[in-house]
C-alpha cells in the first residue's frame, strides 16, 4: 500500500469510527446500512480524486465536506436538534474525539512523512510471497456473484466491466486499471491483494475446459461492513 | 455566527424535503444525490447527512432501495420514492409553499 492510501485508509477508518460511535447513542438497526453508504461514499470520494491530487490535505478536505459524526445521530434521530440537552454531553464528547483523533492523526502521519523512507513495493507487514503462475497481465472478462456461477461460453455480467486489468509484477505490484480511471499501483503477495491490514482481496485460479482463469475478489463496503459475500471479477491471461 | 448557526439548523430541517424533491425526478444512488445537491447554489450540504436522512426516510417507508447495476462499476444502491412517500412529498411541498408565502407577508408588513 502507498504512503498516501495508507493516510487515506487510516483516516477514513477513523473517521467511520467516530460515526459508528455516534449512531451507538440512537441504537437504530439502520447503523450498519449507513455506515456501509458513508464507507462506499468515501472510496467514490478518493476513486474520483486524481493520482496527483492525492494529498493529505485533501484527504482532510474530504473527510471535513462529510460532516462532523455527533450530525449523523442528529439526523437519524425523530428528536430535533434543538431538544438535545445544552450542556457538554456525548455528541459534544465525540465531536472533541473526532477533531482530537484527526488532530493526532495527522500530526502523526506529517511528521512521519518526513523522516520515513520512500514506500517499498512490498507492504511491511506481509512478507511478499512469489506467485509465478499469475505474473503478466490479465483482463476482465466477466463479473459474477459465485465462482461457480462463472461459464466460459455465456457472459454473465451484461453491463459494463468496471475493472479492466491486473498485471502482477515480480517486485509484488501489480497495475490496477478500471474504466474512466487512472491505473493504480497495488500491493500483492500470493494469494491476495492489499489491504493487508484490513479485509484482502484474495484471487483464485481455477481451470475450466483447459482455460485458467482467475478470480479476483471485489470487496465493498457491503462486504466490510456488512458482511456480505463478495462478487468475483474473472480474469483471463491477455495473449 | 448566529446567522451560520441558524443556516445550520435550517439546513438539516430542509434535507427531507430537498431529498424527496430530489427523488421526485427518478431514482438515484447517494452519491449521485450528493453530487446533484453540490451543484444547487447555496444548499451547502454536508454529503454525509444524505444517509442517515435516506434511512430514516426509509424506516417511514418513504423510500425505498434497490440495488442495480452499474455503468461504471460493481451493482449499486439505489433510491426511489415510494407511493406514500409521494404522496407525503406532495403535503410537504405544498406546507413549503405556505410557509414562503407567510414569510413574505411578515416581510411586507402585510399583517399590520
Amino acid at each position: 500500500m502507498t504512503s498516501e492510501h495508507q493516510q487515506w485508509h487510516q483516516l477514513k477508518q477513523n473517521y467511520l469510527k467516530c460515526v459508528e460511535q455516534a449512531l451507538a447513542s440512537v441504537d437504530s438497526p439502520k447503523t450498519a446500512e449507513i455506515l456501509s453508504d458513508v464507507a462506499e461514499h468515501l472510496e467514490n470520494k478518493y476513486a474520483d480524486l486524481p493520482p496527483e491530487q492525492r494529498t493529505w490535505e485533501a484527504f482532510q478536505q474530504i473527510i471535513t465536506e462529510m460532516g462532523p459524526p455527533q450530525e449523523y445521530a442528529e439526523l437519524l434521530s425523530e428528536e430535533a436538534p434543538a431538544a438535545k440537552k445544552a450542556i457538554f454531553g456525548i455528541n459534544e464528547f465525540l465531536a472533541v474525539v473526532f477533531v482530537v483523533v484527526l488532530m493526532t492523526v495527522g500530526g502523526y502521519m506529517i511528521y512521519n512523512a518526513k523522516k520515513t523512507p520512500p514506500p517499498e513495493p512490498v507492504s511491511k507487514t506481509v512478507e511478499f510471497e512469489l506467485d509465478e503462475q499469475v505474473l503478466g497481465k490479465w483482463v476482465t472478462v466477466d463479473f459474477v456473484k459465485t465462482i461457480d456461477e462463472f461459464n466460459p461460453a455465456r457472459k454473465t455480467w451484461q453491463g459494463k466491466l468496471f475493472l479492466l486489468s491486473l498485471e502482477f509484477q515480480d517486485n509484488g505490484e501489480v497495475r490496477w486499471q478500471a474504466e474512466n480511471r487512472k491505473p493504480m499501483m497495488l500491493e500483492w503477495t500470493k494469494g491476495k491483494i492489499e489491504p493487508f491490514d484490513k479485509r484482502p482481496s484474495f484471487y483464485y485460479l481455477r481451470n475450466i475446459d483447459g482455460q485458467t482463469y482467475l478470480f479476483y475478489e471485489w470487496v465493498s463496503g457491503d462486504v466490510t461492513l456488512r458482511g456480505q459475500e463478495p462478487y468475483y471479477y474473472v480474469l483471463k491471461k491477455e495473449e | 455566527m448566529y446567522v451560520d448557526n441558524w443556516q445550520t439548523q435550517l439546513r438539516k430541517g430542509m434535507l427531507d424535503i430537498v431529498i424527496l424533491n430530489l427523488l421526485s425526478h427518478g431514482a438515484c444512488h447517494g452519491y449521485e444525490m450528493v453530487q446533484r445537491m453540490r451543484k444547487i447554489e447555496g444548499l451547502k450540504i454536508r454529503e454525509g447527512n444524505v444517509y442517515p436522512i435516506l434511512a430514516r426516510l426509509q424506516q417511514e417507508a418513504l423510500v425505498e432501495s434497490e440495488t442495480r447495476p452499474s455503468t461504471d462499476g460493481p451493482p449499486r444502491k439505489y433510491f426511489k420514492l415510494t407511493d406514500s412517500g409521494g404522496a407525503t412529498l406532495a403535503d410537504m411541498n405544498s406546507h413549503w409553499e405556505q410557509m414562503i408565502d407567510s414569510i413574505q407577508h411578515i416581510r411586507k408588513g402585510d399583517f399590520l
